[in-house]
């Protein structure tokens, strides 16, 4: 599972492969996201980034490591055709 | 094309395979963005070999709804395709317009424009540098085996 | 078999469509030609020889290519690309987003007249001035718009006698449109506006139950007797102070409303004295994006009223009575032309900040008018406060903008009425989410290949030719 949400801990854990998302990217997007959660970032062996976030509010945990995803994925339009 | 989608509809996803051969990761990232705002996207598996995007819709829908969003995905990906090859063929009069967008806007007589200007107006067309005013015969001169391909 | 030695040209680069039993073929600059099943067999296996009537025919037309007439292709092919040597000529203004009205589908998202926020103000007014002189084009048109712009009058004079000062410097080509619903339009400012040469153009959406319907008041009241008395009474001083180079314009919406009475708008447009009409898709933009449903129709339902509609223009000319639709007129320019008619919506590159800017109460600067009722970042491109001309003409955004809309890298490069038409990145955005869209599923690529089509038939037939040269004669 690429994202893994700990409601007792209030954390989130995602997994993202270092072929498809920037670290970087990752990290700006962490910078962006600092009104609603604090976070780091972690390379990892088998090509993979790993990011912790912490939200600032529980009502978010459910939807915030998905909309991490999808912003961090957002920035990797620099790398795409248009 | 069903063989590269599939549906999970307990977890409202679809996964969705992708053979970077085909559609590269430019492209598959062009793509991906359209869905942003309607679903959640991840990217996995291979670059080289096979690549996994998998979208979780943002609201609770069907499999049919979700069957949809796949193969609304991989419009995407042909559009995109297209769009990239397509670019790449006529990306020299793209450059052009640019170019010349860049001086009228940046002014002509700017220093840091010279090079571009040089670059774009090397060739007097007058001077018919590509041949284009050859006539055909005097060009490939009078081949008795050729064939008129076009 | 192909005689080589009888020839001395090459096919040019060229698109074709079918027409019943003939060929449409058109080239890249800009020229066209029928040609029978047969004619097309021989140019596409070129079997074209030297000095035939085909090749003469060919030859003129530029579909084919030889020393006679190289220069007049690079010439045209040139000509049509004029502009990318302009700078941006259109600026418009947005000096207030106020309005007294509350049209169904306002693309501005107009506010009410309460609104204290979104007033243009001196400092900005001024900075909008100085930032539209660094343009290096020699002619700049200022268009103010709104909300109703004519609620923040004290700036729009302003910026017209600043406008004015400055380009006693610049010495540029400086004309002045505003587009106001008429219902403040009192003695004093309308007088201002003919004395500073100001185009003055309203809506006008049909005869009053159209009209009212689509464009109440805000308290709900009629409007459609104020912009006829305001049509009437502006033709009156024009005529009064001898002035021939003006005249009122109107500009319609058409919403599902309009589709069933395209007689009774065109009599309306035509018994208040007005010349022309624009005949436009709707777009989904602003407020009528909450009542899409309500008011848009398909690209069919538009199609049909359209053609009755030019049908019933063309029957108007033939009696005597002269009136264009002026999306017609863009494209019969194109067509049968030269120059540009310098359209910015269906050219290639669009407008997009190298034609057209525009500027918010706030300064800030969008890429164009629509691009503005959008209010995205990706078609922000600075503020006056603090931006230059060429730094917004030379960012990476601006060059994405422009990028997007060159047809020649998206499916348009197959099609033969690419050399006529554009792209437009704000509509791709709005309706499929990215500047780069699947073209062929736009109502706009359905519309204009419609239109194409039908303006190329009536082509067909010389009195219809006579009287679309007409039309452009007296543009000149």
């Amino acid at each position: 599972m690429a994202i893994q949400i700990n409601k007792e801990k209030n954390e989130i854990c995602i997994l993202l492969n270092k072929d498809f998302y920037n670290i970087e990217e990752i990290k700006s997007t962490l910078k962006d996201f600092k009104e609603v959660c604090k976070g780091e970032v972690k390379e990892k062996k088998e090509n993979q980034i790993k990011i912790i976030l912490k939200p600032n509010e529980n009502s978010v945990i459910n939807s915030l490591g998905h909309e991490f995803c999808n912003y961090s994925l957002g920035l990797m339009k620099n790398h795409s055709v248009v | 094309m069903d063989k590269n989608i599939k549906i999970n509809e307990d977890e409202n996803c679809i996964l969705i395979s992708v053979n970077p051969e085909i559609y590269p990761l430019d492209v598959i990232y062009s793509a991906a963005y359209v869905f942003l705002e309607k679903a959640y996207l991840l990217l996995e598996g291979d670059p080289k070999k096979e690549i996994i995007i998998k979208l979780t819709a943002k609201e609770r829908i069907n499999k049919e709804e979700l069957k949809k969003i796949g193969k609304e995905f991989l419009n995407e990906l042909i559009s995109y395709g297209f769009y990239k090859k397509q670019s790449e063929k006529n990306n020299l009069i793209r450059q052009i317009i640019l170019q010349r967008v860049l001086l009228t806007g940046a002014g002509e007589n700017n220093d840091d424009c010279n090079s571009l200007m040089e670059e774009t107006e090397e060739e007097d067309y007058l001077d018919d540098p590509k041949g284009i005013a050859i006539p055909w015969e005097e060009k490939y001169g009078d081949k008795k085996n050729g064939n008129s391909d076009k | 078999m192909n005689d080589k030695s009888k020839q001395n040209h090459l096919i040019n680069n060229y698109r074709h469509k079918k027409f019943g039993n003939e060929f449409l073929v058109t080239t890249d600059h800009g020229s066209w030609i029928f040609l029978s099943e047969k004619e097309f067999e021989k140019l596409k296996k070129d079997l074209i020889e030297k000095d035939s009537e085909f090749c003469k025919k060919l030859e003129e037309t530029g579909i084919i290519i030889t020393t006679k007439n190289i220069k007049t292709i690079l010439r045209k092919l040139e000509k049509r690309n004029d502009f990318l040597y302009q700078g941006t000529s259109l600026h418009i203004v947005i000096p207030t987003l106020r309005c007294n009205q509350k049209c169904i589908y306002c693309h501005a998202s107009s506010k009410s007249l309460n609104e204290k926020k979104g007033e243009m103000d001196e400092e900005t007014a001024k900075k909008v001035i100085d930032f539209i002189f660094q343009s290096p084009s020699e002619y700049i048109a200022i268009e103010f718009q709104g909300g109703e712009p004519l609620l923040n009058f004290k700036i729009v004079s302003y910026m017209i006698h600043y406008a004015k000062k400055l380009n006693k410097k610049y010495k540029k080509n400086l004309i002045f449109r505003i587009v106001s619903n008429f219902s403040i339009l009192d003695e004093e400012k309308l007088n201002f506006l003919i004395k500073e040469n100001v185009g003055i153009c309203t809506s006008l959406d049909g005869p009053n139950y159209l009209h009212n319907k689509n464009r109440p008041f805000a308290n709900k009241k009629e409007s459609h007797h104020l912009v006829e008395k305001g049509i009437q009474k502006l033709n009156k001083k024009y005529k009064k102070n001898n002035i021939k180079h003006q005249r009122a314009n109107a500009l319609i919406t058409i919403t599902k409303y309009s589709l069933q009475y395209p007689k009774e708008i065109i009599d309306e447009y035509v018994g208040l004295g007005l010349k022309d009409i624009h005949l436009r898709f709707l777009n989904n933009l602003g407020d009528a994006r909450q009542i899409w449903d309500e008011i848009s129709y398909s690209c069919e339902e538009f199609m049909d009223f359209w053609k009755k509609s030019i049908d019933y223009i063309l029957e108007m000319n033939k009696k005597g009575v002269f009136f264009r639709e002026r999306g017609c007129l863009i494209i019969l320019q194109k067509i049968l032309t030269e120059t540009d008619p310098n359209f910015v919506d269906i050219r290639s590159p669009c407008g997009a900040a190298i034609e057209q800017l525009s500027y918010t109460p706030e300064g800030d600067i969008f890429s164009c008018d629509e691009a503005r009722m959008v209010g995205e970042d990706l078609f922000k491109l600075g503020n006056v406060k603090k931006d230059t001309y060429r730094k917004i003409i030379s960012s990476n955004q601006t060059c994405s903008l422009v990028a997007s809309s060159i047809n020649d890298c998206q499916i348009c490069d197959y099609c033969v009425y690419k050399p006529y038409c554009g792209i437009c990145p704000v509509c791709n955005f709005v309706e499929q989410g990215s500047i780069i869209a699947k073209t062929l599923e736009t109502p706009r690529c359905k519309i204009y290949k419609a239109q194409f089509t039908y303006l190329f038939e009536k082509l067909k037939n010389l009195e219809n030719k006579k009287i679309f040269q007409d039309w452009i004669n007296k543009t000149k």
